[in-house]
């Protein structure tokens, strides 16, 4: 039995790992990989921040699955002819295989506007950006479009070194999703104290320049800028699949409770296929890494013979953002909202923390917390219980 | 073996920051707050907590790591490097504010020096001292140490 596993980011790295752990023959899995080594994005930002050898980045577990015996190509996966059981390959040609495990991440989504081709325009995903990022003079103008973690984490960590950052965000508050008011009110202050120009309800329509971004317009006001970062979300990246027969819902691969897809022996997980939320047991699609590891390991014991399925995820988010801690467990408000429930919030405060929780039907489906102190301590582990035996 | 584990008692901290100083060096060879895997909190000049691993068995950020990077260890909670991503849902959980990040994103947790602290040699005040876990509970009664235990062997979830 050959398993082949198509990308060499956190999902197929961890499905590789799952499979020898469960005692599959690491010379009969084959991992097709465009970048390699693997590294982590969560790593990112603070490499950035504390201008780090992107060596911290790499994941050392690759070593230990080569010496095992995995092999490894570098290369691209170009077509999948399901009917011949064969994945074909950019260098390589044709591989057969008897389980295919789909792991081709996701890509970073720009906004359809006019400018963003120009140059000093990017985005904030992988070490190339990284090292773009890294060379910028020290008091550029950074406008950084989103905040989200991701756009939150970039603009501190360039407002350390010294540069003039402004976040732009369409929604009302920052981190939309993530927390809610009155937590994410809490978090603007600070950021805007450390110096951190924030615009919310601000929808940015052009990035003016001759070869080089100039300007920026947003919500009819336009200012000078140096850099444009987008940092506003991730799609699937599943060109490979369409066409294939493969079930798709918006880009990404639908998956079952066992992580295959909707053809028997050809799985999907990480940032190209849909999850399952716990609480409302919906497909949702969340491009976070526990959440490629977590159908990993589902996979691996499929495909090692043992049935598994899953239920779904709890969220359990935990960011610092400039010195601010966020913590997040469960659904928010907004999304519990998006999923369908009606739900209320509770909020209490603290010296140097603020937490709310979030129920339905008095029953806790979430919990969010920002704390300013060096103390990360909080009830996220109590709510996080609660949810899985209520829902489990 | 018996297990050990660190017994905390916040009254007679006087927040010299040895255990933090002690910690840091024994990790990294460098006296630097933040390479330490022990913090005093301080809030308007008293000390609230000082946050360590208690090393939980079961424990939440064993159960929500994905990564298979956290284990319980002859009744250790240990955290594997190598297989770390960072993605930082065990800071998130954690009851006790113990996981950390260091310098490059590497996330940071006490694995108690191999069984010879080194906050606990340096702390003169018995602050922290290095006890048989089921007397840990004991003594910590109504406290959070004994909560989290209870609460976790109540809901039988690991």
């Amino acid at each position: 039995m050959k398993t082949v596993i198509i990308g060499g980011g956190i999902a197929g790295l961890y499905t590789t790992y799952y499979l020898v752990k469960y005692g599959y023959e690491p010379s009969n899995i084959v991992l097709v990989a465009a970048e390699w080594p693997p590294y982590s994005k969560h790593r990112l930002a603070e490499i950035l921040r504390e201008k780090l050898s992107i060596d911290y980045a790499y994941i050392g577990l690759y070593n230990m699955l080569l010496d095992k015996g995995v092999k490894i190509l570098q290369d691209v996966a170009t077509r999948l002819d399901i009917s011949n059981k064969t994945v074909v390959l950019k260098r390589n040609g044709g591989i057969t295989y008897d389980n295919l495990v789909i792991a081709t991440g996701g890509k970073p989504f720009i906004p359809p506007l006019k400018g963003t081709e120009l140059k000093n325009v990017m985005t904030f995903y992988d070490l190339e950006d990284l090292k773009k990022l890294s060379r910028i003079p020290r008091t550029a103008r950074v406008a950084v479009i989103g905040a989200g973690l991701v756009g939150l984490s970039v603009a501190t960590a360039l407002n350390r070194l010294g540069a003039q950052v402004t976040v732009y965000e369409l929604m009302d508050d920052i981190l939309p999703g993530v927390i809610d008011r009155p937590l994410s009110t809490k978090l603007e202050k600070y950021l805007v104290s450390k110096g951190i120009k924030i615009r919310t309800r601000s929808r940015v329509e052009e990035i003016k320049g001759g070869k080089t971004a100039r300007e920026i317009k947003a919500s009819g006001r336009i200012e000078p800028v140096d850099i444009v970062v987008f940092a506003t979300g991730v799609r699937p990246n599943t060109e490979l699949v369409g066409g294939s027969g493969i079930e798709m819902l918006r880009g990404a691969i639908k998956i079952g409770r066992n992580g295959m897809t909707s053809i028997y022996g050809i799985y999907a997980t990480g940032d190209c296929a849909l999850s399952y939320d716990l609480i409302t047991e919906k497909e949702v699609y969340r491009p976070l890494g526990f959440v490629a590891a977590h159908y990993a390991r589902i996979i691996a014991r499929n495909i090692t013979g043992t049935r598994k399925e899953t239920r779904g995820i709890v969220p359990t988010i935990y960011e610092n953002i400039g010195g601010a801690h966020i913590v997040r467990v469960g659904l928010s408000l907004k999304e519990a909202e998006s999923l369908g429930l009606s739900p209320t919030i509770r909020c209490e405060e603290a010296l140097s923390y603020a937490s709310c929780t979030v129920l339905q039907d008095q029953a806790p489906i979430g919990y969010e917390a920002i704390g300013f102190s060096n103390r990360i301590k909080n009830k996220a582990w109590q709510i996080y219980y609660d949810i899985h035996t209520m829902f489990s | 073996m018996v297990k050990h584990v660190l017994d905390i008692d916040l009254e007679k901290c006087n927040a010299c920051m040895r255990c933090v100083f002690a910690c840091s060096l024994a990790r990294s060879g460098v006296i630097d707050e933040r390479q330490a895997m022990i913090t005093i909190v301080i809030e308007k000049g008293v000390v609230v907590d000082i946050a360590v691993c208690r090393h939980c068995d079961p424990a939440p950020c064993v159960n929500v790591c994905e990564f298979d990077a956290l284990n319980v260890e002859n009744g250790r909670v240990v955290l594997d490097q190598s297989k770390c991503t960072t993605c930082k849902a065990c800071i998130s959980i954690c009851p006790f504010g113990a996981i950390r990040e260091s310098y490059g994103g590497e996330l940071v947790k006490c694995d108690l020096c191999g069984g010879d602290p080194a906050c606990v040699r340096v702390c003169p005040t018995g602050a922290i001292r290095y006890m048989p876990a089921h007397l840990v509970k004991m003594r910590r009664v109504g406290g959070v140490v004994r909560t989290v235990y209870e609460y976790l062997e109540t809901i039988g979830r690991g």
